[in-house]
C-alpha cells in the first residue's frame, strides 16, 4: 500500500485546505496523525492474522465515528464543543474526513488493496481500473467486468481473503503460518514519483498556509 | 499520465490550501483555468512536432510570471496588479502559479511520461519516478538517482553516467495524446485515445480535491471561515459570496 509517509502527506494538504480558522499547529497534527492511523493495523496483524488492511481500514469505523460526533454536536450541550470549541469540532471532521480519503481511500483504490466492511466481510478489493474514450473502440471501462468462467464472476477488483490474500509489512514480512525470521523485512517510504511530489508538496503548503495566516493576520 | 481532469482536482485541493481569504468561485476558476491551460500545448505539438509536455510544460512560463508578479507587487512602487485586482487578485495569481508548478507541471514530471521543464532553452524531457525503501538485508535503497560510475579499463563512452529520469529531447522522445497520437501526419483510422478517469492515486487525488472544494464552499458561511472575523476593508466589502 502507499507508504504511511504518503498518507500523511495527502492528509496535511488536507489540513491546510479545510481548517480554515481552526487551523493550528495541533489541529493539522490531529488530521495528519489521523490520515496515518488506519496503518497501525499492520502491527495488529502480529495479534490478528489478517487484521492487517482491514481492521483499521474499514470505512465502517469512520462512518461510525462520524455518527457519533454528528450525535455529540447536534445535542444542546456537546462535549467536544465544550472541550474543544468550535475549531475542536471542525478538526474532528477534517480529521475523519483525512482518515477516510487520506488513509483509507489512497490504500482501496490501489494495487494493494483494503478491506473496506470489515468486519461485514473478509474480503480484500483494489479498485483499479479505467474509464477512456477511443475512437476504434469507443467508451471503455475496466472497473467492472462479468466472466461466469472467471475466478471472480462478478469482478470489481476483489483479492482474496486471507489466509490465501496477505499482504505483508515490515511486522509481518512472510505470509503465511510459518513465518521464518529469516525473511527480509522491507518498508517502503516511497513507492513512485508522484509520492515523492506529495510528500515534498505537503510540507510546503503545510508551513506556507502556517506562515500566511502568521501573526500578522492574513496576507 | 494523468489526465487534465487530474491536474485540475489535484489544483482544487492546493488552491484550498493557500487562497485563504480569496476562495472563491472565480478564485478557483483562474487557477483551474491555469492549470487546465498546460496542457492545450497538445495542439501546439501539431505545429511544432513532439512539444506536447513541452511548449507550455515548462518551468520558464511560471518562472517568468512569478518574476514580473514580484517585480510588479514588490519592488515597483505602483503596482498594476494590485490596482486592477486588489490584495486578492495578488493572492490568487501566486496560488495560480503554485497550482501550475505542482499539479500541472510536477504530476506529469513525477509520473511515467515525464515533461521537458526547459524547454526551448535545454530541451529534454524528464520523469523522475522510483522509490525509497528499508529493508532489513540491503537496508535504505533509492533509485530516483541511479548513478553508475565509470568502468575501468574502458577508453571510449566508458564514463559513468548518472540517471534521473532523462527520456530524450523532442527529436527522439514524444508523448502521443488524442489530438496528435502520432508523429507527423496521421494514418487514417488511427487510434485516439482520450482518458476519463484511471483509478488508483489518480482518482483519490481527485475526489479529494473535489470533496474539498464541496465542503469549503459549502463553510463558507460557517464563523471559523477565514474572511469571517473582521474584515480588512469593512467599508468598501460588499456582500458578494452570499451566493451559498
Amino acid at each position: 500500500m502507499p507508504p504511511t509517509l504518503v498518507h500523511a502527506a495527502l492528509g496535511g494538504l488536507l489540513a491546510a485546505a479545510l481548517l480554515d480558522r481552526a487551523f493550528s499547529r495541533r489541529g493539522a497534527a490531529v488530521v495528519v496523525a489521523a490520515a496515518a492511523a488506519p496503518d497501525l493495523d499492520a502491527p495488529l496483524a502480529l495479534l490478528l492474522p489478517g487484521a492487517h488492511g482491514a481492521v483499521l481500514h474499514t470505512f465502517l469505523l469512520p462512518l461510525g465515528a462520524a455518527l457519533l460526533l454528528r450525535y455529540d454536536t447536534r445535542r444542546g450541550a456537546s462535549w467536544i464543543h465544550g472541550r474543544y470549541g468550535a475549531a475542536g469540532v471542525r478538526v474532528a471532521w477534517v480529521a475523519l474526513l483525512s482518515y477516510a480519503l487520506a488513509g483509507t481511500g489512497l490504500d482501496l483504490l490501489n494495487l494493494d488493496a483494503a478491506n473496506p466492511i470489515w468486519p461485514v466481510d473478509t474480503m480484500y478489493y483494489s479498485v483499479v481500473g479505467k474509464v477512456e474514450y477511443t475512437t476504434t473502440e469507443g467508451f471503455v471501462q475496466t472497473y467492472y467486468s462479468y466472466d461466469p468462467d472467471a475466478r471472480w464472476r462478478h469482478y470489481v477488483g476483489q483479492r482474496g481473503r486471507p489466509p490465501n490474500f496477505c499482504k505483508p509489512s515490515l511486522w509481518k514480512p512472510a505470509c503465511g503460518a510459518d513465518d521464518p525470521a529469516s525473511a527480509t523485512r522491507v518498508t517502503e517510504m516511497v513507492q513512485s514519483g508522484w509520492q515523492l511530489l506529495l510528500v515534498l508538496a505537503s510540507p510546503v503548503v503545510l508551513f506556507a498556509r502556517a506562515w500566511l495566516v502568521g501573526p500578522g493576520g492574513d496576507r | 499520465m494523468p489526465s487534465t481532469v487530474v491536474h485540475v482536482g489535484f489544483a482544487l485541493l492546493l488552491a484550498a490550501a493557500l487562497l485563504g481569504t480569496a476562495y472563491d468561485r472565480r478564485a478557483l476558476l483562474v487557477v483551474a483555468g491555469a492549470v487546465a491551460f498546460l496542457d492545450l500545448d497538445a495542439f501546439v505539438a501539431l505545429v511544432v512536432p513532439n512539444t506536447h509536455r513541452a511548449a507550455f510544460h515548462t518551468l520558464l512560463l511560471p518562472l517568468s510570471v512569478g518574476t514580473y508578479l514580484y517585480a510588479d507587487t514588490r519592488l515597483a512602487e505602483r503596482s498594476t496588479v494590485r490596482e486592477r485586482w486588489g490584495d486578492r487578485g495578488v493572492r490568487v495569481a501566486w496560488t495560480a502559479l503554485v497550482a501550475v508548478v505542482v499539479s500541472g507541471l510536477g504530476l506529469d514530471l513525477f509520473t511515467g511520461s515525464g515533461a521537458n521543464p526547459f524547454y526551448p532553452l535545454f530541451d529534454q524531457f524528464y520523469a523522475f519516478t522510483g522509490s525509497v525503501e528499508w529493508s532489513s538485508t540491503k537496508g535504505f535503497v533509492q533509485t530516483f538517482v541511479e548513478v553508475r560510475p565509470p568502468e575501468p579499463g574502458t577508453t571510449v563512452d566508458g564514463g559513468g553516467s548518472v540517471d534521473v529520469g532523462q527520456k530524450g529531447s523532442t527529436e527522439q522522445y514524444r508523448v502521443g495524446t488524442a489530438v496528435d497520437p502520432t508523429e507527423g501526419p496521421e494514418p487514417s483510422g488511427v487510434e485516439r485515445i482520450v482518458p476519463v478517469v484511471y483509478a488508483g492515486w489518480q482518482t483519490t487525488l481527485t475526489v479529494t480535491g473535489l470533496a474539498v472544494t464541496a465542503l469549503k464552499l459549502r463553510w463558507a458561511d460557517s464563523p471559523l471561515t477565514l474572511e469571517s472575523k473582521e474584515p480588512r476593508a469593512p467599508a468598501t466589502e460588499s456582500p458578494t459570496d452570499d451566493d451559498d
